[in-house]
């Protein structure tokens, strides 16, 4: 089918054009456009990932694979493939572009070309390692991702994002080393780091040699729970995701975490099939990351960081879900990292929209805000819902569809734990809310109005995706029966 | 020793796998060791330099052992040039700090906390 | 086809709250009128699935989703029951409203909350799945979470974030608990599992969310510490929505539906008495206005619970009453004590005294309220308390039964006190005037109305009867 070959290869052609022409002109040129030219990469990809997910269902196919300038039908040759899987990442990528994209025009003011020449690599790794079929492959897209976003951080200069940049690159460097090890233990033992065939050989392994195999596991889950950042592998994160300018912020929170850490552990999960260590480190790291990120959320001052934390407990629930090994908590995780996407992109907005307007992200010299900026407030409770679970907004959803899978796979006391641990979550987000809108207005922000133009329009964008997707579940669910995965 | 180990693990050949295997680790070890005890930004980097070179001897073991080095080869080609990139982005962030402080000192990084 | 009737009941007041903001940034006036015809057309559209209901075949809907879910609303008796008397009182809540809230800032999302209060009640009285009366069990937290906080002081804001705390962590627990059951049955579907024998610690689980909603001991202390809300939303969350939501997924889980171990009919009425006698000790200690109410509120839901429990036709019949007769006597108190507060400007018991010769109508409709509530015949609280005692004596409890009986010696204790403190003795606040004759209306409204439901008991007995008939 030519025309899914066409928009497979859009995914890596279009950022790549964009890259040349975003350095090709004068810089007073392209400045003006070319943040325009992103938001509409980011809604080309997303227009193209439905595209290509309605064509691939169409025809039952499970993967359709190609490549850009080589012959990948040649023996042993590597190739991209597209599956339903890596389509809802392309598409999530997207979604969170062009939220990044239209905070970026608030807050990005200095350097707006390299701004968007990182921005455009991130895209290309991202959209890279999604779509690869061998796991070198996906070390070289991971390092794409991993060093445009230490660049992203330390762009502007700033002591704290350098210091943040600093942090992140060092433990991700230590990830990386952890990745490869065990990539090199993968490699000895079946000779091919493509997927399907280190699957096959993966299973024939037996005898002394499974010494290797708990190795390499070990170095796997280490590196990509790393770049993932639960704990305890999350000293990194609220650093780099607090100094950062915000519009990076929602691309590292939003999808960067999810692409480079929960991508690997999805394929390690493929990686390692029947293995039972799998499933329970996963329950431990993740009801780890649940908990401890929660509590050290309740403890923060600055807006930013608290939801760094935030997403450090929610990426527990990711791994939750994929532990299940089941479809059920599969689609719940897949759910859940979309509904991360919106609910913790609008919390970045609203960090934009605060400290644009207020001049600060301290949440003791905040309050009283809720007048004063009514949308800020309100997407920030839509968002506040969503991450708490609580129902009818979309965040609930994954969470039971996690839950419920848990349960059914006989980990009733690591469901109850992460079900209980959303109050943790509502606890934190309601002292967010006591300290930024409610309470005493400080007199200082008497003349603070409300944000305009495109972070407005990104939090109503982004409230709406949220309460649309809570009302709709019920729709969403019999499309997941309707293509037979419940 | 080499050949008590192995006996124990079951590799062909007679252990100088084994011993680059160790020596391999120790690498690693060496470049964490570096990174965990050094207070210097160009010391730390060349911490992480140092594992990741080590990373590459046992890729290109791994390729030994299976028999297919030249894919090994490429693979550490490719990893090399990546380091140099981390490796530049890293020496690049560790400047601007000296920029900012005066010093390569890493207990001047205190701004983030909590 | 009628089920359109059982839609508009739901959704108008659900859908029609997010309307309400928007109008009421052009014209207030339209806003409240809105408001009114929102909340008073559920009112009717519940009177109108009566007869649907004695006709023996109740209106309901119902879509199938995968994974034990469904989506489905059934009007049996038990639901148009509750429906009936949350909206009844609410109506008359918002037109009261109209005067007591007339000079603050933030009406519009006043009333949006307040009708999405009322949706939520709706879709979670009608709704036949575990997870959507969990889906509107929240709503109505989120509701309550913004209108207790509404003066958004520091304290007003704390309190709110306890009474959201306690009641979401309580129905975390309960979800946990319809988890469980969805793990031993494999549907959330309430019709599905009709009978069917739960294990106990699932009792246990969905006890913790019933018990932290209806403000039962040991989860109680959110309540009276509510009172900081502005006077008409204590009166809906104590009469018409919040609290009855509580007692009623007891009574549709564990007396309609399915079937628990014999030992709750001992533990969840002896739970009850302690916190009835808890409470009301409580309240003849508070020397604040609304904490005495609140108090007052907790008691009595231990009497609703108790009915419910008691675990025979008679208790049951009686603890639906009881909703029903708390429900306007309740709203009514309280909306009696909003135009005392409002007028006199502290909620300090201490201070008052002597407001009957200023405001006489006002101690009236208090006076018609408060019989119904300590149960003095011939008001309709006398029916509903009557029959609870007498469905526990009937099962032979009767050391349970004495322990009510000082409760409601009690209840009659504390509300002479709070009348004779606020109404009777030296008038400490001359200056004060009646409230505006609307506030005053709706509260004389409703003590007429526990007076009438009290001498035509035979209305809302009738209806009772059908619920404990379809037991």
């Amino acid at each position: 089918m030519p025309i899914l070959d066409y928009i497979t290869v859009s995914f890596l052609v279009i950022p790549l054009i964009i890259l040349v022409l975003n350095n090709l002109f004068s810089k007073q040129f392209v400045e003006r456009i070319n943040f325009k030219l992103v938001g509409v990469v980011a809604i080309l990809q997303m227009a193209l990932a439905v595209a290509g997910f309605s064509l691939l269902s169409a025809a039952h196919w499970e993967d359709y694979r190609f490549s850009l300038l080589w012959d990948w039908t040649m023996e042993e040759a590597g190739y991209f493939a597209v599956n339903s899987l890596s389509l809802v990442f392309l598409f999530c990528i997207g979604f969170v572009l062009l939220v990044a994209v239209l905070v970026a025009k608030a807050t990005v003011e200095q350097r707006k070309t390299a701004f968007v020449n990182l921005v455009l690599t991130l895209l290309l790794g991202m959209n890279g390692m999604v779509m690869v079929r061998d796991l070198f492959s996906l070390y070289v897209f991971l390092e794409i991702v991993g060093i445009s976003s230490f660049v992203l951080v330390a762009l502007f200069q700033l002591e704290t994002g350098l210091e943040g940049a600093f942090k992140y690159l060092v433990m991700s460097s230590l990830a990386t080393v952890f990745i490869l090890t065990g990539l090199a233990f993968v490699f000895m033992q079946t000779g091919s780091l493509q997927y399907a065939q280190a699957w096959a050989d993966w299973l024939s392994v037996q005898g002394t040699a499974q010494l290797y195999t708990y190795l390499a596991f070990i170095l796997l889950i280490s590196g990509f729970a790393l770049k993932t950042g639960v704990v305890p592998f999350h000293s990194w994160l609220p650093d780099a995701h607090q100094s950062a300018n915000t519009a990076v912020s929602i691309l590292l929170s939003g999808i960067v975490i999810k692409v480079a850490g929960i991508y690997g552990f999805i394929v390690l999960t493929k990686l390692f099939p029947g293995f039972p260590p799998v499933a329970l480190a996963l329950r431990i790291l993740g009801l780890l990351s649940i908990v401890v990120g929660a509590l050290f959320a309740l403890r923060q001052t600055h807006f930013k960081r608290l939801v760094a934390y935030s997403s450090v407990s929610q990426m527990g629930y990711i791994l939750l879900g994929l532990s299940s090994g089941t479809t059920l908590g599969f689609l719940g995780a897949m759910v859940h990292i979309f509904n991360h996407a919106t609910f913790k992109s609008t919390l970045f907005t609203n960090a934009a929209a605060l400290s644009a307007q207020a001049g600060t992200l301290e949440l003791g010299e905040l309050g009283g805000l809720e007048k004063k900026m009514p949308v800020t407030g309100f997407s920030s409770i839509t968002a506040f819902l969503s991450t708490a679970g609580i129902p009818p907004l979309a965040g609930f959803w994954s969470k039971l569809l996690i839950i419920m899978a848990l349960w059914k796979s006989e980990a009733e006391g690591f469901a109850a734990v992460a079900l209980l641990a959303s109050i943790l979550t509502a606890a934190y987000f309601l002292r967010l809310q006591k300290k930024v809108f409610f309470g005493q207005l400080p007199e200082k922000f008497g003349a603070v109005t409300e944000i305009g133009g495109s972070v407005k329009f990104a939090e109503l964008m982004l409230s709406a995706v949220n309460i649309a997707v809570g009302v709709g579940f019920p729709l969403i669910l019999l499309f997941f029966e309707g293509r037979g995965l419940l | 020793m080499w050949f008590c180990l192995g006996s124990v693990i079951n590799l062909p050949g007679f252990g100088w796998e084994i011993m680059m295997l160790i020596i391999g680790f120790l690498l690693i070890i060496a470049g964490a060791y570096c990174i965990i005890r050094t207070y210097h930004l160009l010391k730390i980097i060349i911490g992480m330099e140092i594992a990741m070179k080590a990373v590459t001897l046992l890729i290109i073991l791994a390729g030994l052992v299976n028999g297919n080095l030249a894919l090994a080869q490429s693979f550490v080609i490719t990893i090399i040039v990546i380091e140099v990139v981390v490796a530049v982005v890293a020496a690049g962030i560790a400047v601007s700090l000296y920029k900012k402080y005066g010093s390569m000192e890493i207990r001047n990084l205190r701004k983030l906390k909590g | 086809m009628e089920q359109y009737l059982l839609v508009i009941c739901i959704f108008l007041p659900l859908l029609g709250a997010f309307l309400l903001p928007a109008v009421g940034k052009r014209k207030a006036k339209l806003r409240n009128q809105m408001a009114l015809f929102l909340v008073a057309a559920t009112f009717l559209c519940s009177t109108f699935l009566l007869p649907a209901l004695h006709s023996g075949s109740p209106l309901f809907l119902h879509f199938e989703l995968p994974l034990g879910l469904s989506f489905g609303f059934y009007a049996d008796a038990l639901a148009v029951f509750m429906a009936l008397a949350a909206s009844l009182v609410a109506t008359v809540i918002v037109l009261y409203s109209f005067g007591y809230i007339k000079e603050e800032a933030d009406q519009n999302e006043y009333y949006m909350m307040v009708c999405l209060f009322i949706g939520a009640m709706m879709g979670l009285v009608f709704s036949t799945n575990l997870i959507f009366i969990y889906m509107f069990w929240e709503i109505s937290a989120i509701c309550c979470w913004r209108l207790i906080g509404f003066y958004r002081e520091a304290t007003t804001i704390r309190r709110a974030n306890k009474a959201f705390i306690i009641t979401v962590a309580g129905a975390l627990v309960m979800l946990l608990g319809f988890i469980g059951l969805y793990g031993e049955t494999g549907t959330f579907d309430l019709a599905a599992m009709k009978g069917i024998a739960i294990p106990s610690w699932v009792v246990v689980l969905v006890l913790f969310g019933i018990l932290s909603k209806s403000a039962t001991f040991p989860l109680h202390s959110w309540l009276p510490d509510a009172g900081v809300a502005p006077t008409p939303v204590s009166s809906l969350l104590h009469a018409a929505v919040l609290v009855k939501i509580g007692v009623y997924v007891y009574m549709r889980m564990f007396v309609a539906t399915l079937q628990i171990d014999e030992v709750f009919t001992v533990a969840v009425p002896a739970l009850a008495a302690v916190s009835a006698l808890v409470s009301a000790g409580a309240a003849l200690r508070a020397n604040d206005l609304k904490r005495v109410v609140a108090y007052s509120t907790i008691s009595q839901l231990a009497f609703i619970l108790l009915g419910l429990a008691s675990g025979n036709e008679i208790g049951v019949v009686g603890g639906m009453l009881y909703i029903l007769m708390h429900s306007v006597a309740k709203g009514g108190l309280f909306l009696c004590l909003g135009i005392v507060e409002h007028n006199v400007g502290t909620k300090d018991l201490t201070k008052m005294g002597g407001l009957y010769r200023t405001m006489p109508l006002t101690a009236i409709a208090f006076l018609f309220c408060a019989f119904s509530i300590m149960g003095i015949p011939p008001f309709g609280g006398f029916f509903a308390k009557y029959l609870v005692i007498a469905g526990i004596v009937a099962e032979g409890k009767v050391l349970l039964a004495s322990f009510f009986i000082i409760g409601a010696v009690l209840t009659v204790l504390y509300l002479t006190r709070l009348f004779v403190k606020v109404f009777l003795g030296e008038a400490t606040f001359p200056q004060v005037k009646e409230g505006t004759p609307l506030m005053v209306g709706s509260a004389l409204f409703l003590a007429v109305l526990s007076a009438v439901l009290g001498i035509g008991i035979r209305v809302p007995s009738g209806l009772a009867a059908l619920i404990g008939r379809g037991m």
